[in-house]
């Protein structure tokens, strides 16, 4: 229908633009625009999962009824909110690591195990490889399609590979990748060309899917709702619209957990997702964008499928290749070059990024590891080797797909082939996950999980498709191997519920996590292994200074050490990589012979970032002479770093302790100054409280001293002024004794049950002789007034109470009434008088020490102003509480609480 | 400081009061990915499983882009406009 000249020269003008779009971004990131370094290239580059199979297959499969193809994309997108917790994980061992791939990752997390590097590395390419040739298919068929008679004569195979446009278009990705994926030794996050032609290629195949889903939409229907109606209109189609029919729900839950498994896991998305990253943030962009993609991707899958079953029913079009189909039948051939054109960028960027991945793996974990251990290849340059056999390896893989393709697939549907490589990569699972979550995983349960999971899955699905093709006989999936019916392929141990894929996962993982599980938990870890799985488990915290984690212990030459990374990485990016190690620890090393171990972790890390974890490990181990270490020493070191981290928190603390006692120092400081100043005030006041009488007593000696003839009346009254002076000056003398006793401590109350109504009596009656005529009142209540307290201190705050209302009263008309009344848990009483009142200023204050003493309004002293303080002081250590309630001129009424904390029992005991 | 020294570090108090940001993340993101991984499966999705169309499309089309739709809404919102994710 297009002549075949077209859609070759089409396709080699598509893979130039590739070439000339991946150069301008090496060019960019030369002149300091880095477009790898941005997230939205990214995630665009995380659309990589969406290949020939979402292109044609989904199609193809939503045709035939399922709507499982969506669990492909719906795993996905339940992964992602777990990304930020997996992957950034990944990504942030990989960076600390220097991991070159997924192989990588497990092997080196298992003590840098070559033995599981050589296994994760073959089980990848045997699980991939199919699927690049599945690729291969999908342009090859859209390829023959479009240069065919007509819709239903595609063009038929060339009958020698040379005279193949396939083969050469497949010779040109390999190129591509060459130029773009294998300039320099060092894996990670240095391949702006190749990842700027990976998001290029996102943005064509979704850009193209929705033009041609858009033209069967609404151009060859009209609009969805055309389609669904007659769809359901339809008796033989109406069973599409229901999930039901077609689908049983532990397929779609099995299809969701494998594609959840898949997108962490498949070579290709681990090499964008984890080594490709460049900051963890862009994350942050992918974790939203991703899912978005793939939700807008699949929007027409639906409708094109749906449409294509009403157009070409009863025909052998095949859903695969709706997406050509319509284009093709409208004449509309410019839309259907640019629909194959779609079809060739999603199958192309996952030859890509796969082929890249799997040779990074080939070079670093088989070739390499190999080759190290080899007497002739002592002190041979790596760096060429290594380069040259990445190379080799793209050709390699590119090579064997086309055959596979060429040979191999035949009429198997595109969705089968690329479901068994899923089931494939999630045998990494257990090892991978388990060893960055789970301390105890072994490198031997490891070992044994993958060897089982990838026994199992070969034997289920791949060698069913082996019978298929004509390989092996057909008795073998009709009666089971050896004629043993529990080991038929498909219903192995008797399970024949399931569908094929289903089937061949769970048993599959369910052997791999049984063995990885229970093997591990029998095995022991070596000290690597140990300091490894340290490393991994609690990456977050050992990701600084990382050099100073690894345990180490053995003797290493600089010169070795400088020799080695040199033969592998070359002269210049050795200078510049020991001046980053120079910038960061200082020159001491340089100095000295001996490396230490940061040296020789540093450069086994370096040489990590090129060759992978596992050769350089073999490398360094050939140039230093290492001592076995024990646990106990591995223990040591992660401990010791550990304590520094725990030290430093514990003097974070200290020094926010500190700052608070200084606080709390100040504080106190401050109220001492308070205090001192307070002494000062109140020994002034005593002072001149004492001179007052002092100087009175003084005047009246001299007088009498002085004049001979006074009169015996005159010097009667004197004596008397100087004898009730000095009573004063003794009674003030006393109770400044008495306070500061009871303020310091010294004087302790006894607190005893007592009946305060005798305490009251007794007050009483002592005060009588001071009455002068006044009347005093007593109101208490008929039972006993019992209280806790001590009976000589209480007494004396009522001989205080009823002596000032005394001193305040007038003799002629006062009026002084004691009572008591019971009130919550206490006793209150009240000592009123009819006096001349408090003004209500002073009513606060009327209990400070010599408040009287210094109130100016008062016309002369009648007391030494530390009554009532000592009364307030004696109550608060009854825990109890005075206070004063005054009207000016119409008398104050002095109140006091006692608790009563005894009850009557109480007391009788 | 006698009692000072009896008192928790400061630090772990501070972590009582208010969770790392890190930490409440990774809650949401685990609880967001249950609750979505529960509605994309059976026995909800079979609720929608029906020959009928709304809108002129299939039920069962229409639940699960709106989920997916909704999903994709929900990370937007933690990544991009929550504030812990800034933090």
């Amino acid at each position: 229908m297009i002549a075949e000249w077209i859609v070759v020269i089409c396709t080699f003008g598509y893979l130039l633009l590739l070439f000339a779009l991946a150069w301008l971004g090496e060019r960019w990131r030369e002149r300091g625009v880095n477009l790898a370094h941005n997230p939205y290239v990214y995630a665009l580059s995380l659309s990589v999962f969406c290949t020939a199979w979402t292109y044609y297959g989904s199609v193809g499969r939503a045709a035939e009824g399922g709507y499982d193809f969506l669990t492909s994309y719906l795993g996905p997108t339940l992964m992602a909110p777990l990304m930020w917790l997996i992957v950034r994980k990944m990504i942030r061992i990989s960076k600390v690591e220097k991991i070159s791939s997924l192989a990588d990752l497990i092997s080196s997390r298992y003590g840098k195990s070559i033995t599981l590097g050589v296994l994760v590395t073959v089980f990848c390419i045997m699980g991939v490889l199919p699927y690049i040739a599945l690729q291969l298919k999908a342009i090859g068929t859209s390829y023959q399609l479009l240069s065919g008679e007509t819709l239903y004569q595609p063009l038929q195979l060339a009958s020698f590979i040379w005279n193949d446009s396939l083969f050469y278009m497949t010779l040109g990705l390999a190129v591509f990748i060459i130029i773009f994926g294998t300039q320099t030794i060092e894996t990670s996050g240095s391949h702006t060309g190749l990842l700027t032609a990976i998001a290029f290629e996102a943005i064509i195949k979704l850009f193209v899917f929705l033009v041609i889903g858009s033209f069967v939409s609404f151009f060859v229907f009209d609009g969805f709702g055309d389609i669904f109606m007659r769809i359901q209109a339809n008796d033989t189609l109406r069973p599409l619209l229901s999930f039901r029919h077609n689908t049983d729900n532990d397929h779609w839950l099995m299809m969701m957990v494998l594609s959840m498994l898949a997108i962490v896991l498949l070579p290709r998305q681990f090499q964008v997702a984890v080594i490709e990253n460049t900051d963890e943030n862009h994350l942050k962009k992918a974790i939203w964008l991703f899912p978005l993609y793939l939700l807008v991707i699949n929007l027409f899958v639906i409708p094109v499928a749906f449409g294509g079953r009403l157009a070409y029913f009863d025909t052998s079009v095949s859903g695969d290749s709706f997406m050509l189909a319509f284009p093709l039948s409208f004449n509309q051939r410019g839309l259907a070059l640019l629909g194959y054109i779609g079809g060739f960028s999603a199958a192309t960027s996952m030859m890509i990024v796969s082929t890249f991945a799997l040779s990074t793996m080939f070079t670093n974990n088989l070739m390499i590891p190999v080759l190290a251990q080899m007497e002739r290849f002592k002190g041979v340059n790596f760096s060429k080797i290594t380069i040259y056999g990445r190379r080799l390896a793209i050709l390699f893989i590119l090579f064997m797909a086309y055959l596979y393709n060429r040979y191999v697939v035949s009429d198997v549907p595109l969705v089968s082939i690329g479901l068994i490589s899923f089931v494939a990569v999630a045998q990494f699972a257990p090892a991978a996950l388990g060893g960055i979550y789970w301390k105890g995983g072994t490198k031997m349960g490891a070992i044994a999980g993958m060897v089982t999971g990838f026994s199992i899955w070969l034997y289920t699905l791949v060698v069913p498709n082996l019978i298929a093709t004509g390989f092996l006989p057909q008795s073998i999936l009709d009666q089971g191997l050896f004629g043993w019916s529990i080991l038929k392929p498909q219903a192995l141990l008797g399970m024949d519920t399931l569908e094929p894929i289903t089937h061949g996962m769970f048993w599959s993982l369910f052997f791999n996590t049984t063995c990885f599980f229970f093997i591990s938990m029998g095995s022991t870890q070596s000290s690597k292994e140990w300091n490894q799985a340290e490393l991994y488990v609690d990456i977050y915290k050992y990701s600084v200074d990382y050099e100073d984690k690894v345990a180490w212990k053995g003797k290493a030459y600089v010169s070795d050490l400088r020799l080695l990374l040199q033969r592998i990485l070359g002269p210049q990016r050795t200078d510049e990589l020991l001046r980053a190690f120079t910038t960061r620890y200082g020159s001491t090393w340089e100095k000295q012979q001996t490396a230490d171990s940061r040296l020789v972790n540093y450069a086994e890390r370096v040489l990590a970032g090129a060759i992978g974890t596992g050769s350089a490990r073999i490398m360094i181990s050939n140039v230093v002479k290492e001592d076995e270490i024990s646990l106990d020493e591995v223990y040591s070191i992660l401990r010791e770093s550990q304590q520094m981290m725990e030290l430093n928190k514990q003097l974070q603390t200290k020094s926010e302790q500190l700052r608070k006692a200084k606080v709390a120092l100040e504080a106190a400081n401050e109220r001492l100054k308070q205090l001192d100043e307070q002494k000062d005030d109140f020994i002034s006041t005593v002072t001149h409280e004492l001179k007052t009488p002092l100087t009175s007593i003084r005047a009246f000696s001299e007088i009498l001293f002085d004049n001979d003839d006074l009169s015996a009346e005159e010097r009667s009254g004197f004596l008397d002024t100087i004898v009730k002076e000095t009573e004063r000056m003794s009674r003030l003398i006393n109770q400044v004794l008495d306070l500061e006793k009871l303020e310091s401590g010294e004087q302790r109350i006894e607190l005893l049950p007592l009946a305060l109504d005798m305490v009251i009596r007794q007050a009483i009656a002592a005060t009588s002789q001071i009455l002068e005529g006044r009347q005093l009142r007593l109101h208490l209540p008929e039972s006993d007034l019992l209280v806790t307290g001590d009976q000589d201190r209480l007494l004396q705050v009522l001989l205080n109470l009823i002596s000032n209302a005394v001193k305040h009263t007038d003799p002629a008309t006062g009026e002084i009434t004691v009572s008591a009344l019971s009130t919550a848990g206490s006793w209150e009483v009240c000592v009123a008088d009819n006096g001349r009142g408090i003004d209500r200023e002073n009513q606060s204050r009327i209990f400070e020490r010599f408040f009287q003493a210094r109130d100016q309004t008062l016309k002369k002293p009648v007391g030494t102003g530390l009554g009532l303080a000592i009364s307030k002081r004696i109550v608060e250590l009854h825990r109890g509480k005075i206070w004063v309630e005054s009207t000016p001129g119409k008398g104050s009424n002095f109140y006091f609480r006692v608790p009563i904390r005894y009850t009557i029992e109480n007391v009788e005991n | 400081m006698s009692d000072l020294s009896q008192q928790p570090p400061a630090d772990k108090r501070n972590q009582r009061r208010k969770p790392n940001p890190q930490e409440s993340m990774s809650k949401y993101l685990l609880v967001m990915f249950w609750l979505f991984f529960i509605l994309f499966n059976h026995p909800i999705s079979s609720i929608f499983d029906r020959q009928e169309l709304f809108m002129h499309v299939p039920v069962f089309v229409i639940y699960i882009f709106v989920t997916w739709g909704l999903m994709v809404i929900s990370l937007v919102y933690l990544f991009e406009f929550k504030r812990s994710s800034r933090s």
